[in-house]
């Protein structure tokens, strides 16, 4: 191996491992702040979904780019999840109603709207930013929602929690896909 | 070393984003720049050794490169920072081995020119203690013809040998009395 290609694998490497760096210091820096929004909107028991925001958070940091812009927007809705009331997602849970009632507490579908309500919000915003890294930026936009609103799912139940994120993913995922398809139809033709 | 200013200032801001296509020709275009700083003060083995530390630290540091700044005062700076820094280690390491260097300089006992030295040291003091009154010449002689293992000596004789020694040293010199008379007996004799 040259003195060229040496140096060169070293400082890819060095790349690399700052970029893995700086993302875990942000990842710890963000997840103090959403801990703290999570222990007082949800309770103690979402600081147990911390660090599956801070693996998300350090991911998009390292890859950077339309990941990281996509993803910057989705923990701005995220948090936004974290914050709306327990109450708001089990809304047919009232007096009279019970746990083994089926329809009348399956609040999955109702945690799923709101995902997907939030997400086709975010998709609208990700639909600003330039065509070619919008898939990017999706994909970020979706592992971001996904990595703060995490937290508002130990409020829930289980298949609750579950609609909730696939709401948020099958939202943001969908009006992704409507702002390519948009984009490819304005293409003015080569 | 051929891409324009512009374009480097391009692809370094790509690479700060996390766009890792930016790093193959932003370090094509880096290196030789490296190199050629560094071997301005070094030679070319401690040049490549410069050169490689300058790029890890520009990598290392792309991240915190701030988009829209000119990628090349910042690079320079980088690089000279590592350059004097190898070359102040080069300084030190060479500093480190000057004194065994100038200690090899210094002849061994069994060089020629420290003989000599011993020679004429050895001719010196027979000279001065020829020129003493013949008690005190024959105190020093039967001295330095002693055999140390031979057992005290009687205070007389010690004290003629005092004052023999004190003749010597002040016919020959009062610094140079331990030296001569270890060149004369061979051994690090007492002053």
């Amino acid at each position: 191996m040259t003195a060229y290609e040496l140096s060169s694998r070293i400082a890819r490497r060095a790349y690399e491992g700052a970029r893995i760096r700086r993302g875990l210091v942000r990842a710890c820096g963000l997840g103090v702040l959403l801990g703290l929004i999570a222990v007082v909107a949800i309770g103690g028991g979402a600081l147990a979904w911390l660090p599956v925001f801070a693996a998300v958070w350090t991911f998009l940091e390292w890859r950077g780019g339309a990941l990281l812009r996509g993803g910057r927007v989705g923990a701005l809705f995220g948090a936004l999840v974290a914050l709306v009331p327990t109450s708001l997602f089990m809304a047919c849970c009232r007096l009279g109603c019970s746990m083994a009632g089926g329809v009348c507490c399956n609040t999955s579908r109702a945690c799923a709207g709101i995902g997907a309500l939030v997400g086709l919000g975010l998709a609208a915003l990700l639909a600003r930013l330039p065509a070619q890294e919008r898939s990017r930026a999706t994909l970020g936009a979706a592992l971001g929602v996904v990595a703060t609103a995490v937290p508002r799912c130990a409020g829930l139940m289980v298949g609750e929690g579950l609609g909730l994120v696939l709401g948020l993913i099958v939202g943001t995922a969908a009006a992704g896909v409507v702002c390519t398809v948009v984009d490819r139809i304005r293409q003015p033709a080569m | 070393m051929g891409r324009p200013e512009a374009e480097l200032d391009g692809l370094m801001d790509r690479l700060a984003d996390g766009d890792r296509s930016a790093f193959t020709p932003l370090f094509e275009a880096l290196y030789p720049r490296a190199v050629s700083v560094a071997r301005r003060r070094l030679d070319d083995a401690h040049a490549e050794d410069a050169a490689q530390r300058t790029m890890t630290a520009v990598f290392a540091r792309a991240v915190e490169f701030t988009p829209g700044r000119p990628v090349l005062p910042w690079f320079y700076a980088i690089a000279a920072n590592e350059t004097h820094a190898i070359a102040r280690k080069v300084r030190v390491a060479a500093s480190r081995e000057a004194p065994a260097a100038s200690a090899s300089l210094v002849p061994a006992e069994g060089d020629p020119e420290s003989a000599l030295s011993r020679a004429e040291i050895r001719a010196l003091v027979r000279e001065a203690v020829a020129a003493l009154d013949p008690l005190s010449a024959a105190a020093i002689e039967s001295h330095l013809a002693d055999d140390p293992d031979a057992g005290p000596r009687s205070p007389a004789l010690r004290k003629r040998l005092s004052r023999a020694y004190a003749r010597l040293r002040s016919s020959l010199g009062a610094g140079t009395i331990g030296a001569e008379k270890s060149a004369v007996t061979g051994t690090k004799g007492e002053s």
